[in-house]
């Protein structure tokens, strides 16, 4: 056990807590600055993942109806259902596990990050102490730097933000971030716990930051943000141009029976050819456009519904 | 986001459950990642009167043990009984006062025991342990934090540096403010009294001497790294280690560099300690340095596997030092040579402080007291351990042979 903590403060404590200690003296010693810059390097440094793993949601999204509609043809034979699946899986170059792998590589990172921010900021002579074994005594000047100015804004990045304006930032980030990562699926029951998803994350964050360290919420913040920036890029803006377009849902029943009612569209028409428009994503080539043509089409549809019951 | 709170649909599409999942899974990452928002721990040696030794434990209480059975001589009373329905930090049983946490070590001056609190509370209490007055001299900064140094007495004037920049000198006698002195950084070191100069060192890089009656400027002297370590004054020499991996050298009247040490590989923490023609500096990398005191020529160097962070202490012709590698360290001044070594079982990182042929020093939880036999060799005599555990403060059970 011992030999795995030394592992993990060597291979990513130690290079995070260095490198935010030197952009701290390359900013103008502002370690709020420091934050955001190495919050955006390390963003930078998983796009390649971050975009490998929005592509495998993707995918794996789009072939949501004809799974269903392998389950439908085959019924209850669990093998040959798994055996079509990977067939499926193969023909469409998708790894099932492939969305979870970036997941678990970005996992250390976050978490490691996470400790790193708050062993840089140490609020008590303890932790200053433990801080002098996690620095480079071989980098010139490092030892000098020490101990950082935590003052950002009206923040104290050591201590939790006593205003409720960090939590009301992370939560909002956080929900317009969940929003452009959550795809649509015609799956009804993917889309309850996506739905879910959408402020269960916020809120809990929100929670969280109350009690953190404000230097840990300005990290969310800013990786929420360069998050959405790269989704955006990736598989575009109709997410959030339809919290625009589409109205807050006034009533969640509402919005239950809008699902069950797609439930009842998939269950009855297996050729798919209007359930809300998912199948288009299967057409291979032009995937993307149709899949924002498509929820374009549910938003108008959505907003065409809303003004006949106003 | 509120609007899509609504149970019944959260019930009927099974959401509960997946919250319930999603929620413990979070619970669990930032309980694995258990690196939050640290809570001091204070926590000193303390100090000596007679037979009885003052310490301070990590759980913001003041302790009187007898140094020779390391038993409880007094039951803290402090505050006084009538102010306990109005202080929000009091234990109401015991009626103990319990600070957030308490850093430095207790100053004793004319039959009163004087405590500053990591709150930034100055106390008066008998030496049996009875509140007689508190001031909140201190100014809470936004780390919840004041004075983490040992404050030092002289003539009624209390001198103790805080968190906030400032140096306070406080009559203790008026139980007024006599003059205070600004510095650009948190003051976490002791102050030095020498006649009528006093020496201490900041956070921001400097080391100042100021005058004593007035608080004036006579001189400071820039290092490239924060300093915690406090100074000590030996024949017009001031010596102390900062976080740039170097101890200095400094003449105590005029503030310039007579020499320097730079073979450290970490930061300065503990006070460096004088014997005769030797200087010993105490550094976070681990080892003990044992330098000529004109010269500051490297004399010997003894090594432990953590780091030293309490200020050795001087037994006869012998040095002790404690470690966090949870050992205690006996070596001979003149080469270094260890004479005995004890595996406490516990981190040590206060002081060491000694009376006679004793030595005491704190761990996270207990009080430790060793005695020093005529061969050279250590052995535990008492353990007034277990703060946390109130039905039996003071417990044998821990007391082992070196």
């Amino acid at each position: 056990m011992q030999l795995i903590f030394e592992i993990w403060n060597t291979v990513i404590i130690e290079p995070m807590i260095n490198s935010l200690v030197i952009l701290y003296s390359l900013f103008f010693s502002n370690f709020g600055i420091s934050i955001i810059v190495f919050t955006i390097i390390i963003r930078g440094i998983m796009i390649p993942l971050t975009v490998k793993q929005s592509r495998q949601i993707r995918e794996m999204t789009s072939l949501q109806p004809k799974l269903k509609e392998l389950q439908q043809k085959h019924g209850k034979d669990r093998q040959k259902i798994s055996q079509e699946t990977m067939r499926l899986y193969k023909e469409h170059g998708v790894n099932p596990l492939g969305c979870l792998g970036p997941m678990f590589i970005q996992f250390p990172i976050w978490i490691g990050l996470y400790q790193a921010l708050i062993k840089t900021l140490p609020s008590t002579p303890e932790k200053l102490v433990d801080l002098s074994g996690y620095l480079y005594y071989w980098m010139p000047k490092i030892n000098e730097i020490i101990p950082i100015n935590r003052g950002f804004f009206w923040l104290d990045l050591s201590q939790p933000d006593k205003t409720p304006l960090l939590p009301i930032l992370v939560g909002v980030s956080m929900f317009l971030m969940q929003k452009m990562t959550t795809m649509p699926s015609a799956d009804p029951k993917q889309q309850s716990t996506n739905q879910m998803m959408l402020w269960m994350m916020p809120v809990m964050f929100g929670f969280f930051t109350i009690s953190f360290p404000s230097g840990l919420a300005l990290y969310w913040i800013v990786s929420n943000i360069a998050g959405i920036i790269i989704q955006g890029f990736v598989t575009g803006w109709t997410p959030l141009t339809s919290i625009r377009t589409k109205p807050l849902q006034s009533n969640p029943l509402d919005n239950n029976k809008e699902n069950l009612e797609k439930k009842d569209t998939i269950i009855t028409d297996s050729t798919g050819e209007e359930n809300n428009g998912e199948k288009d994503i299967n057409d291979g080539k032009n995937k993307r456009r149709s899949n924002r043509h498509s929820l374009d089409r549910t938003g108008r549809k959505s907003k065409r519904s809303n003004n006949k019951n106003n | 986001m509120i609007p899509y709170l609504n149970t019944t649909t959260i019930f009927r599409n099974n959401k509960l459950k997946s919250a319930i999942i999603i929620g413990l899974f979070y619970f669990i990452i930032f309980q694995v990642s258990c690196t939050t928002v640290a809570q001091p721990k204070g926590g000193a040696v303390g100090i000596i009167n007679e037979n009885t030794l003052y310490t301070n434990t990590s759980t913001g209480e003041i302790r009187a043990l007898d140094i020779l059975s390391g038993e409880e001589k007094y039951k803290p009373r402090w505050p006084s009984p009538e102010e306990v329905s109005i202080d929000k930090k009091l234990d109401k049983e015991d009626q103990k006062y319990r600070s957030l946490a308490i850093y430095g070590a207790p100053v004793i001056w004319k039959e009163g025991l004087y405590i500053v609190t990591y709150d930034g509370y100055l106390f008066k209490l008998s030496l049996e342990l009875v509140e007689e007055w508190r001031e909140p001299i201190g100014q809470i900064t936004s780390s919840n934090n004041s004075f983490i140094a040992t404050p030092q007495i002289k003539n009624g004037v209390l001198l103790i540096g805080s968190s906030d920049n400032t140096l306070i000198a406080f009559d203790v006698e008026n139980r007024s403010k006599k003059w205070t002195f600004k510095t650009d950084g948190p003051i976490w070191s002791s102050v030095f009294i020498s006649e009528d100069q006093i020496y201490f060192t900041s956070l921001d890089k400097y080391i100042y001497s100021l005058d004593f009656e007035d608080g004036s400027l006579i001189w400071k002297f820039k290092t490239n790294g924060a300093i915690v370590s406090s100074p000590i004054v030996h024949e017009n020499k001031l010596y102390v280690g900062s976080f740039d991996r170097i101890l200095y050298a400094i003449d105590s009247k005029s503030g310039n560099e007579l020499w320097k040490f730079e073979n450290s590989k970490n930061w300065y923490w503990a006070t460096p300690a004088v014997h005769e023609k030797y200087l010993f500096a105490a550094s976070l990398d681990g080892k003990l340095y044992a330098l000529d005191i004109n010269s500051g020529k490297l004399l010997w160097s003894s090594s432990t596997e953590g780091k030293i962070v309490g200020t050795p202490a001087i037994v006869d012709d012998l040095i002790v030092i404690a470690s966090t590698d949870k050992k205690i360290r006996l070596l001979r001044l003149i080469d270094g040579q260890q004479m005995d070594i004890c595996n406490i079982g516990d981190q040590i990182k206060s002081d060491v402080i000694s009376t006679n042929e004793w030595i005491f020093f704190t761990t996270e939880d207990s009080v430790r007291a060793l005695k020093i036999k005529p061969n050279g060799n250590m052995d535990e005599e008492w353990d007034g351990g277990h703060f946390f555990k109130e039905e039996n403060p003071i417990s044998n059970s821990r007391v082992r042979s070196c």
